[in-house]
Order: structure tokens, then sequence, then C-alpha cells
């Protein structure tokens, strides 16, 4: 007998007991339910699994929230860090190696200038190697400051502070010879100026090295970790909207909004994390491959032009050489030369303009030199004209270098933070979102 | 002729402009400053007055002449009374962050344009429409505040040195320290700071250009000291009654520390005054033409620039303002146009044996220098 078959029991509260007609005549809920549809299937009893299928899946949910935020937190972190130290230390000093190049010329050709002036020491020139003596050491301890504990960049900066201290000694020792007719002020000139090559030597090394450092600095911006991130957030985003599929099968609700808005925030989560880990590695690289090389060459025309002048000088001096043949070297201004590279490398009107300054002072340095002028100030007033045009064109790019990695910090600064906030938000949401729905169950 | 006004007024409390232009860096400006205006719609100039070559019957002036060749609308405003009341008036915007000047061109001594430099709040010179900005003088190109020029270009270039009455001193002042042993009632120390502290470290030996503040300190203490002797401290400006150049030519001071361009416009009618450069040098400063951040007419602007910077133009100024040309090539314009008399002038254009002996202030840091300036307030009552 089944239990729409039994005998009719007392009500306990003294209705009428059922017949078995009117039982029978009465279908059971279950039944009731069955034949409106699958969708309305909310029977307790029958469908007591589904509110713990809900729980399990917002358990889960807040797994993958809370993975996608840990390991994206760590990535972020890791190329805030990178992109950060590239900013602030890295990027620096490459920059300040390449300039103290510059520096140790410009010293080296106004010192050799003061004294070719002999006893009336010309006081501009003297002013001169003084600035550019005292610029090359703050740039020496800055780079000092800014190497961090790298123990091997220090050792070669400390040889080449030696070799600086070695180099402004002999200097002031040739000054001193000279302006007192002292014999022996020529030869400790030339042995400066021998210093002066193994300056240039270090300074390489140093520059190299720093070099070095910004290319695996630049390497560790991204890695495994911000793709193993990213493949969390999507995974978030697509179990996001399967269960919301599945909750909208479930309840006739089509919109779970805490859940539909978890889902945005997720996928602009993700999207943060993988722009602003590519915005940091594109403008680190548009740093190193535009300003950073016209720096370089910047540098380089500079470094060569005092040389130029300081052979010029050597040649004046010593009576040795000639004095003019080190203008025909067609480094500078040869059709591949360091002027043909400095221009093919302007990027703005603005920048062009300053390097055909630079190109058409030395044309005029040029053209004091060969015409055999007797004054000396004359020529060095062009060589002047010259040398700070390019250190406008350097002044130009380090400007911009600074500022592409100023905006690579600036695209991954909040993201980390960010990256927690959006998480625990959408954890948040998703226990909300399942809440709504465990609701209808209660 | 009147020779650049830089008449002597109350002295403001100075805020120091490092700490105003932090405070405005500080603060979000209630006006965003644009920074990208190529504009040549219009051009408004702001200078000192009687730096410019005027225009008299049919000859015009460099403002009309630049009118004529570029028909660019200028207005030139010569109200630039000095670099601490420009401060207080016509860059008290600009330094408060809440707006632009209103000027496309303004042109500050050379201290206050590196200040304004290092507080960014000037605009770079759009060089690609600057093509003379090669004849600027490479003198000025190396200044360690902008080196390569893109910032700023020498308007005038002047020299402190000693003015004195050869009537009355024949024997001549070569000294700062012969003008301190005169009668305090008859000489006068100039009011510019970097200026009267440089010629004293120069007279005691001391590199001006590389000065530290203790050393500057130490000049002042000897200035002092003629100030309590009751020593009068002035500017320049013909006409103007409390000048050196107005005191020399009355005959009420023999001698002063002055400003070259004034004493060489005063000497074609007061032919007994004499200007030297001491012995062991003289204060060399400039006023420099800028683009104040936010600028409207920065395209305008650069026309300006590259048309005084053209060697012609440049020579018709110095003429009439009597001043150092900072143009390479103005001299020889002036010789070919048979003006030898200003071109070998020695004081408008400096041999090199000259030049040698000639320094710009330098070596404190802003804020030492802020210092100092408040100091020699004190000391001058100004």
């Amino acid at each position: 007998m089944t239990a729409t078959q039994s005998a009719p029991q007392p009500d306990p509260v003294g209705r009428a007991a059922a017949t078995p007609a009117q039982t029978a005549a009465t279908p059971s809920v279950t039944t009731e339910m069955s034949s409106i549809g699958r969708s309305r299937r909310l029977t307790v009893g029958d469908d007591a699994s589904t509110p713990e299928v809900m729980r399990a899946m917002s358990v889960l949910l807040v797994v993958i929230v809370t993975a996608f935020g840990l390991v994206g937190l760590v990535a972020a972190n890791g190329t805030r860090t990178a992109t950060t130290d590239i900013r602030d230390n890295a990027g620096p000093v490459v920059v300040q190696a390449q300039t103290l190049g510059a520096t140790l010329a410009e010293a080296d050709a106004a010192a050799t200038a003061a004294f070719l002036s002999g006893a009336s020491e010309d006081v501009v020139q003297r002013r001169s190697y003084l600035d550019a003596r005292d610029r090359a050491v703050t740039q020496v301890e800055g780079i000092s400051a800014l190497l961090g504990d790298d123990q091997a960049a220090h050792a070669d900066l400390q040889e080449l502070a030696t070799q600086l201290t070695d180099y402004t000694g002999r200097i002031e020792a040739a000054r001193l010879a000279g302006l007192n007719g002292v014999d022996g002020a020529q030869s400790e000139l030339l042995a400066a100026l021998a210093v002066q090559d193994d300056l240039t030597v270090d300074r390489q090394v140093v520059s190299a090295r720093a070099v070095e450092t910004l290319t695996s600095r630049s390497d560790t911006q991204t890695g495994a970790l911000n793709l193993v991130a990213i493949g969390l957030g999507l995974l978030l985003v697509v179990v996001l909207l399967v269960v919301q599929r599945w909750l909208a099968g479930r309840t006739r609700r089509l919109l779970n909004i805490p859940l539909v808005v978890a889902t945005v925030l997720a996928a602009g989560a993700v999207l943060w994390l993988w722009t602003g880990g590519s915005s940091a590695v594109s403008r680190t690289e548009e740093a190193q491959t535009q300003a950073f090389a016209s720096i370089q060459n910047t540098a380089q025309v500079q470094e060569f032009g005092f040389r130029v002048r300081s052979l010029l000088a050597t040649a004046q001096i010593t009576g040795e050489g000639s004095d003019t043949a080190p203008l025909g070297d067609t480094t500078l201004d040869g059709p591949d030369g360091l002027f043909a590279r400095l221009a093919e490398g302007a990027d703005t009107d603005d920048e062009r303009a300053l390097v055909g300054e630079v190109v058409a002072r030395w044309a005029e340095f040029e053209t004091a030199v060969t015409a055999g002028t007797a004054d000396l100030a004359a020529v060095s007033e062009r060589f002047n004209g010259f040398s700070f045009a390019a250190e406008g064109v350097l002044a130009q790019n380090q400007e911009q270098f600074e500022l592409d990695l100023d905006l690579a910090a600036a695209a991954v600064e909040r993201v980390p933070v960010g990256l927690v906030a959006l998480s625990a938000l959408i954890a948040v949401l998703v226990l909300a979102g399942f809440q709504l729905r465990l609701a209808d169950y209660r | 002729m009147t020779p650049p006004n830089r008449p002597l007024l109350g002295r403001r409390n100075f805020l120091g402009l490092s700490a105003m232009a932090l405070a405005a860096a500080a603060c979000r400006p209630s006006v965003t400053i644009p920074t990208n205006n190529l504009g040549r719609g219009s051009l408004r100039i702001l200078n000192w007055s009687d730096y410019i070559d005027e225009t008299e019957g049919n000859s015009p002036g460099t403002v009309d002449r630049f009118n004529e060749a570029t028909g660019v609308p200028t207005t030139y405003d010569p109200s630039w009374v000095g670099n601490f009341e420009a401060i207080d008036d016509q860059l008290a915007s600009l330094l408060s962050g809440t707006g632009p000047t209103g000027y496309d061109v303004i042109t500050p001594t050379y201290w206050l344009a590196a200040q304004l430099r290092e507080a960014e709040l000037l605009d770079p010179i759009p060089l690609a429409l600057v093509p003379n900005h090669v004849n600027v003088d490479p003198a000025y190109l190396g200044l360690p505040w902008d080196r390569g020029g893109r910032f700023h270009m020498p308007w005038q270039v002047g020299i402190t040195g000693i003015a004195y009455n050869r009537s009355t001193l024949p024997q001549g002042i070569n000294s700062v320290t012969e003008l301190f042993a005169l009668d305090p009632r008859r000489f006068s120390i100039i009011g510019e700071m970097r200026e009267a502290v440089g010629l004293v470290l120069l007279e005691q030996g001391i590199d001006a250009s590389r000065a530290t503040a203790d050393e500057a300190h130490g000049a002042m203490d000897l200035i002092e000291e003629q100030a309590a002797r009751d020593v009068k401290f002035n500017f320049g400006g013909i006409g103007d009654p409390t000048s050196f150049s107005t005191q020399l030519a009355d005959g009420k001071i023999d001698a002063a520390m002055a400003w070259s361009g004034d004493i060489v416009q005063l000497q074609a009618e007061n032919p007994e005054i004499e200007f030297v450069i001491p012995n062991e040098g003289a204060i060399r400063w400039f006023d420099t033409m800028v683009i104040p951040k936010g600028a409207s007419n920065r395209g305008a602007a650069a026309e300006w620039m590259n048309f005084v910077y053209d060697p012609e133009q440049a020579a018709q100024i110095t003429s009439y303002v009597q001043y150092i040309s900072p143009v390479l090539g103005a001299q020889e314009v002036l010789r070919s146009q048979g003006q030898a008399e200003l071109a070998d002038n020695p004081i408008l254009f400096p041999d090199n044996e000259t030049s040698q002996r000639l320094v710009s202030f330098g070596g404190p840091t802003v804020a030492q220098e802020q210092q100092l300036d408040d100091r020699y307030a004190e000391i001058a009552g100004l």
C-alpha cells in the first residue's frame, strides 16, 4: 500500500482526514512541479544538493580569486620593482656613465687649452676645466650612489676614481710648473694626457657594465609568473561566466548583479595586469632604443670633438704632429660619421634643429683652426659653441629618456595594490552573489 | 635716450622662488597650464623700459620692423621694473600655479631665469623656428642651468664696474678698495647683490663665479661696513634722480659701482665720466629672453627671438641701448655700417683680454642666494 493509499489518519488539529479519493485527486508537489519544467525544480528534499553545489562553487571561486590576487601581486610587484629600479638606478647609471666620458674629455681639452696660454693663463679655459673637473667628480659620486651592492661595478668605478685623482693632480702640477716657468711642465701635462687615455678605458668598462645591468633588469620586468597570473585571471573570468550560466539555468534569474560586477572587475584586473606590464616593457625599450641611443651618439660626438681639440692643442704644445691633421678624421663628419648617426636619431623638429646647429658650429671651429688664426681664444670660443650645442642635444635626450622611464614606472606603480584590492572586492562580490541565490533556499 | 631703468623700489618680503615653485608644484592649479602651444596669432613681450630702439619718424623701431617682416601683431610692454617686483606682480600667477603670465616672452635677469628653469616654469624655445640660434654667443650656451641654450636667449649683456668723474678724481679709481676709501657721501654702491658682492669677491682674489656662501657673506661684511658709513645704494636710470647716472652727472657723487651701458650713454653728454673694469675684474650680467610656461604663442615668441638674433637687427638694438650684444655678427654689421666707434668700443664689444676679466656671479645654491638677497636688502635698506 502506497502513502496515497494508506488509511486516513485523524488530523491532530481536528481537520477531517483526507480520504483516499481526495488524496488520489491531489497530485504530489513533486509531480505538480515536474509538470511545469526543470527550471522550477526547487523543491526541498529532492534538490537538497543545489545549495551545497553553490557553496562549493563559491569556495572554488574564492580560491581562484585568492590565487589570482596572490600570484598577480607577486608578479606585478616584480615588474614594478624591476621598472622602478631601471628608472631610479640602472637608467641613470648608463646615462651618467655616458656623459662622464664627455665631461672627462671636456676637462682635458680645457686644461690643455689653459696650459697652452702660458704664463698669462686663459682664465676662461681654467674655469671651464675646474667646472668640468668638479662635474666629473660629482658624476662619479652619483654613479657610485646608484650602484647599490654591485661589488664588481664598484670596483670598476673605484679604479676610475683613482685614475681621476691621479689625472687632476698631474694637471695641477703641470699648471703650476707652467705658470712659474719651471722645467717639467710639459712632461707633467703629457703624463696627465696618458692617464686620460686610461680613464677613457676605465670609463668604457663602467659604461659597458652599466648597459649590461640595464639589459638584465629589463629582462626581469616580466616573466613566467606574469603569465601564470594572467592565466589565473582568465580562468577566474571563465569560471565566473560558467557559474553565472549555471545559476541562471537553475534559478531562472538571468542576472546576478554581484557576480556580473565581479566578472567585469576580474576582466578589468586581468587587462590592467597585462597592459601595465606591457606598457612598462615597451616604454623601457623605447627609452633604450631611442633616447639612450641618441645619448650614446651625442656623448661620442662630444668625446671625439674634445679629443680632436686636445690633439690640436698637444701638437701646438709639443711642436710634434700637425696642428690641423686631426680635423681630417671623418669620424664626425664623414658620410657614415657620428653626425649622420646623430641626425638619423633625431626624432623631433627641435632636436633636428639642435643637431644642425652642432654640425654648423663644428664647421665654424674647423674654419677657425684651418684659417691658422693665432687667436686661441677665438678658436676656443668656436669650439665651445660646438660643445655646448651638443650638450643641448644630450640634455634633450636625457629628458626624454627620464620621461620614458617615468611613464614605464607609472604604468605599474599601482598595479600590485590595485590587484589585491580588486581581488578582495571580487571575493566579496562572489560571496554576496551566491548568498543572494542561497537565500532562495531558506 | 634713456638707458634701461632698474629703479630701486621698496624691498618686499621675498618668499623665495624655490619655495613658491615647490608650493605651486604641490598644489593642483585650478587652471591647467598647457605647454604645447605653437601659436603664432599674436605676441606679447614683457621687457625692461628703454631697452629697445623705438620708432622715430620714418625710422621704424625693432618692434615695428618685426611686425612688418612677419605680420605678427605684437604688444611690447616695457613695464618690467625689477626682478623682485616681477615676482610679486607679473609672475605671481605663474609662481602660484593659478595660470600663465599672459606674456609669450619675458626678460628676467639671468639668475631669475635660472631659478625659473629650475622650478620648471619655462617652456622650451621651439628651436626649429629659430635658425638664428646659431648666432648665440657661446659664452651664454654653457650655463649649468641650461646647457645648449634650449630655454633662454640673452637679450643684452652688461658689465658692472666702477664709474667716476675724472674732473673731481683726476687720479682715477681702479679698484673697489680705492672706491671704498673715498668719503662715503661721495660714492654709491650698486643695489644688485650679485654685482656688488661679486665685485668685492674679485677684489679679494676670489673667483666670483665659484664663490662659496661663506665667501659671499665675507664680502658682504665689507659692504656692511660701508653701509655703516651711510653710503648710498642705488641703480641706474638717467633721469631718475636717485640713480648713479644722474648723481654722477649732477656732481652729487664722484664715483659709483655702475652699469656699463648707462655710463656709455651718459658719456655722450658727460665726457668726463669714465667707466673702468677694476684690475681684479668686473661682474658680467645679462637679461635674457625666456618663454614662461603656458605661453599661448610659443611660435610667435620663437619668431621674435629669431628676428632679434639676426645680426642686422641686433646691431640696430645695440646702437640704441649700448649694452653688449650677445649676437655673433652684430659687431661686424656695425663696423660695415660705419659705426666703428661702437664696434670698437671695448665696453660694448669686450676683446679677449677684457673678457678674461669678466665674471658672472655664481657658486651658492638657490637657497643660499636667497639668504644673501635677504641680508643684502637689510644692509642696503632695500
